[in-house]
Parts: structure tokens; sequence; C-alpha cells
């Protein structure tokens, strides 16, 4: 287990989130960034500091809000793509090399989906795919392990809150759960994660 | 010593000479540019390679069908040869005197005195040409004749790790340029490894038969000797960097910058993950600047609290944020409508891109005041006032937003709201 602010709450989360080679789907409604909540809660969790790539035709994650989340940016590296072709391609190239990708796409087609499987499952990497769409669409494909629909939820300033609707997943039973991003944080501790050995 | 030999090429009406002087790097590795309408090449010890000097003449004749071209001991004497000579003399000194590159004010003065050629003008006594008509004709004779050195400004040679290889036959099929490539990266990379070096840049050239020479240009995140990955990386720009024209009559594959990397033993045990190899492909996909790192930068103002580094960089620790920060930050602010009971009160409500958000709290405000020392005065810029009350907001379906205002309620202008991130 890696130390990371979040171990606390790391009983509390579903097994499966845990399993490591493995590209989740999660959804948001649009004008909102949960589901970049959810995405650091499962990095700092999951991933820990291992280098991840973030990739997205609009690159407007903040580094500092990422390290408040519980991520730390020294691990992060940000790429720009020109469409969501090559943003998908991007995350493909880096789940095949070991590392975590989180790729913000709108339209995602199955081909695509079952291409970052396989590359997750070669690299034993953490695939995040954010997007903001319906519950429900005609693409759905199986090949991702979990899908989420992740809505805000009413919480405290220092605490912001997600529920997450597990939509589809791989030998768990849908249902709701409640995410608090920064619960069981001490906001004192410093953050010490190391940064990359070799692309340094 | 060997003694030097110089060509000089002239081309009439050709203007992209640095293109042509690249070119000619296939032949010899120093070559210059000779404004306005030349390449001047170090040939020494170079000839042999493309049988002799007739040789390499008729070769460079065969590409460049207009030129005129001359080889002589001098780069002053080639010169001369080369836009004065006729073929087959190498003797400088029946040229006229405008082959020693004189101006044509000292030209007309030997004239009236009757001399009209080099070989004249070498019989004069030195100090009185020097005397009568200034340091430029003494000094050229004494190039041209190898008495005086000169200086020739050649352009940058090729790095010591290249691996070059020329074909009999120009090649333009993909497959054949691959292999090639294949070839020569395994070749660079053996020489590298002897060296305990990786390259960090990698230029692939090819040498076209119609005097073009197309590049392809690889940068690496770490230092990299990987003979398998540099093709492949090659491989991937080759289709659609490199147009083959009529055909390429040779490769060369340099490592301009190169980084000591230390041999590792191959054996079963688990090694650590090697996450260059991804970032090189990225890098070589995206550009380098479409990927980067982050590193903190001093500046209180949000947008300005990070700056954008190469994956090269060392990662550096980042600080952990004093205040609640959002995990997207529109950039540009977006402008707002918002509706605040108490002017400097945060908002109840607010209007972004058509829809209305009615607010269940907010926390605030922070203050941040911009640092007006640093930057010049920009009136586009959100604060006239150069403060911005920032505020943590909810809506009633609890997305969470990051909202300033800029500018006081009795300030110099009106009051303005912005949205400037989500927190979820």
């Amino acid at each position: 287990m890696f130390s990371t602010p979040h171990s606390a709450i790391a009983p509390a989360f579903p097994a499966f989130l845990h399993a490591c080679p493995a590209v989740h789907e999660l959804r948001a409604p649009a004008g909102t960034a949960a589901h970049a909540g959810l995405a650091a809660l499962l990095l700092g969790l999951v991933w820990g500091p291992r280098p991840v790539l973030w990739v997205s035709t609009v690159p407007d994650w903040y580094p500092p809000g990422l390290a408040w989340a519980g991520v730390d940016p020294a691990c992060c590296l940000f790429a720009q793509a020109r469409d969501d072709a090559e943003a998908l391609g991007a995350a493909e190239v880096a789940l095949r090399g070991g590392m975590a990708g989180v790729v913000a796409c709108e339209a995602l087609s199955r081909l695509a989906a079952k291409r970052l499987a396989l590359a997750a499952k070669q690299g034993g990497g953490l695939g995040l795919v954010l997007r903001h769409a319906a519950a429900q669409t005609r693409e759905d494909s199986t090949a991702f392990a979990s899908r989420w629909m992740v809505h805000p939820a009413p919480g405290s300033p220092h605490a912001p809150a997600l529920r997450a609707e597990l939509l589809y997943a791989k030998g768990a039973m849908p249902g709701t759960y409640l995410f608090t991003l920064k619960e069981g944080w001490d906001a004192e501790a410093p953050l010490s994660l190391p940064g990359l050995r070799r692309a340094g | 010593m060997q003694k030097r030999r110089f060509l000089s090429l002239a081309c009439a009406g050709r203007d992209d000479l640095a293109n042509l002087a690249l070119w000619c790097q296939a032949f010899t590795p120093l070559t210059a540019l000779d404004p306005p309408d030349g390449v001047m090449l170090d040939i020494t010890g170079c000839a042999h390679l493309f049988g002799g000097e007739a040789g390499l003449m008729a070769r460079l004749a065969a590409r460049l069908p207009n030129a005129r071209m001359a080889v002589a001991d001098t780069a002053a004497a080639a010169w001369g040869l080369a836009r004065y000579g006729k073929p087959g003399s190498p003797d400088i000194l029946l040229l006229p005197l405008a082959a020693l590159r004189l101006a044509p004010e000292p030209i007309a003065r030997l004239r009236r005195i009757g001399i009209r050629t080099i070989g004249q003008l070498a019989r004069l006594p030195r100090a009185g040409l020097v005397a009568g008509y200034g340091q430029a004709p003494a000094l050229r004779l004494a190039q041209a004749l190898g008495e005086a050195p000169e200086v020739i400004r050649f352009i940058t040679a090729p790095p010591e790790w290249r691996e070059a290889e020329p074909f009999m036959e120009p090649l333009w099929l993909p497959a054949q340029l691959q292999a090639a490539l294949t070839k020569l990266a395994a070749r660079l990379c053996a020489r590298l490894t002897a060296a305990t070096l990786g390259a960090t840049a990698l230029t692939a050239r090819f040498y076209r038969v119609d005097r073009a020479c197309p590049a392809i240009h690889l940068a690496f995140a770490a230092p990299c000797r990987d003979e398998a990955q540099i093709a492949k990386l090659l491989i991937e720009k080759l289709a659609q960097e490199i147009d083959p024209g009529f055909g390429i009559e040779a490769v060369a594959l340099e490592a301009p910058l190169t980084e000591p990397l230390a041999l590792v033993q191959q054996d079963m045990s688990a090694k650590p993950p090697d996450y260059a190899r991804p970032l090189n492909t990225l890098l070589n996909r995206l550009g380098s600047t479409r990927i980067w790192r982050v590193a903190p930068h001093a500046s209180h103002i949000p947008e300005f609290a990070t700056e954008r580094v190469t994956v090269k960089a060392r990662p550096v620790a980042w600080p952990k944020p004093h205040h609640p920060r959002p995990l997207r930050l529109l950039n540009p602010p977006v402008l707002i409508t918002a509706i605040a009971p108490v002017p400097d009160d945060p908002p109840v409500q607010f209007t972004w891109d058509g829809k209305t958000h009615r607010l269940r709290w907010a926390t605030g405000p922070e203050r941040i005041a911009r640092d007006w020392w640093a930057h010049p005065h920009d009136p586009t810029r959100p604060e006239a006032e150069k403060i911005r009350d920032y505020y943590q907001v909810e809506d009633m379906e609890a997305a969470r937003f990051w909202l300033f205002r800029a500018g006081l309620h009795e300030g110099v202008a009106v009051p303005r709201w912005y949205l400037h991130g989500l927190f979820a």
C-alpha cells in the first residue's frame, strides 16, 4: 500500500477500483469538473508517485488544484492534443509504456475504448477517460473496468464531495457511492512524493 | 600534411545557397556559403571516395547542370578558376584581374598601367603595389598563390556521432528507406554503446538527387541508444515528413547532442519501469511544445503560479497550497453577470453561458493583489484596480466554482465578476 494522504479512506473504496491494469470511464455533467475530482482521488489512492500523463485538447488542468486534491504535480506530464483521436492515441502510448493516462475526450468509439483497455493491460497502467456525456450513450463499451457518472455533492468548503453512480463494472453491482475528496488528509502534512527516476 | 584542395561551385541564378551548402555535405564535411552565387567545398582527402577529383566533379556536374566548378590548391584560386577559367587549364596566372575578387576601382586603375592578368600583377614589386593601389590587390594575389591565409566560414560540420550510407541507385520506396534507417541506427548505437553515451537529439538527413536535403529531427526525454526505439521513431516520422522526390542517394544519421549513459546489466531480475520510452514517443509525435511538465512559479496571480518546463527537466517539489485551488482553471477568466445583495459581498446568483446558478454558500474573499511592480500596465487585463477578490461558491446542484470580482464598489470602474475555475 502506498503511503498517500488517502490511505485513511482506502478501506471504504470499492475493491475493484484498486485493481491496477484497468481503464475507468468517468462521466460528469457539462460545466462541472466532478470527474476530474474523482480522477485525482483515484490517482492519489491507487497510483501513488508514479508518472501520470494528462492529455486533452484544452489542457486547463490547474497543477496547484491537483496538488490540493492530493496529486503531486511533479509526477504529472501535461499534453495538448489537436483532436480527440490524437488525445486517445497519446493516452494509449502512455498506458502501453506503464504510465497512468488521464484523457479528456468527448467522442469515444468502441474501438478506441478497446484499444485503451488493451494498452493498459499490456503496460499495467491505470487509465482514466473523462467525458462530459449522458449516463447512457449508444457507444457504451464493456471494454473498460468500470463506468461512472459523477455529480458534485453538497459538502463543506474544505471537503468537496462527489456522488458517483456506478453505471457498469466488471464483477460488481451498480450502486451509488459518496466520496469526500479531502477527508482523512491532514491539512498540515507535506506531500513528499519523489518524482520520476529515469525520465527526469 | 596533405595539400589542401578546394572546390568552388558557381551556380548562376540560384538563391537557396544555405540548402545547397547543406546538400554538399554529402561530399565533404567542410562546406561554406560563397555569396552571392556559390558554395566553397574543402575536398581535402575526400575526392578519392568519389573516384578522384574528376569523378567528384563529374558527379556534381550531373546534379547541377548549370554550375561551373574548379578545383585548386587555394580557395581564392578555385573561386577565380570556376568563374573565369577555361576547362582543363589550372593556371590562374592567365586569368583576368576580376578573378581575384577585386573591386572595380583598383582593376580600372591597374588596367590604366597595362596590368590585365594575374600573371602581370604577380610580376609587379609588392611594396610598390601596396603603396600605389592599397592592400587589397596584393592580399588577394597572395591568397590566390597560397602565400597568405584566408578565413573561410564553413557551416557547422556534421557531428562526430554520424553514420552515413551512400547508395548505388537512388532510393524512393518507403521500405528501402526504412531498411536504411534501421541499419544506420544499429551502427550508430553500436558506436554509442562502445563510448557509453546516449543521444539526446538525433537528425536523419536525406540527400536527394535534386539537391534538396530534407531532415527528420528527433528529441529524447532521456539519453537513448536503443536502436529498435530509434528506428521506430524515425520510421514513424518518415512517411509524414520526407518527400523522396526523384530519389535519395545518401542517408546520414547524426547525433548532435549526446550525454553519458552507463551500461546496464541485462539480467532476468525485475527492472524499474523505463518511462523514457513512452515519453520519447510522445515527445516526437506531439512536438516539444505540446507536452510539458509544470514547475511552481513565485506569483500570487493564479494563472501565473505555474510555468511550463520541458519534459527533460527534473521534477521539482511542489508546495502544498494554503488555500483551496480549483482543478480546472479557465484561461482567460470568463466574464459573468453576478448579483450580490450588498456591494463588495459574495454573490447569491450568477449567469454563465446562459445558465443561471443560484448559490448555496460562498467562502471568501481571498484578496489577491496584482504584482504591479513586475508587469507593465496593460489595459486589457481584467483588474484595472489590480485587486481581485476570490470566492469559492457552491450552487444548488452542488457544483463548485471559483469566482472573482475585479475592482471595488467605489473604485475606478464598475466591479466586474469573472468565473476563473471549477472545483467539482
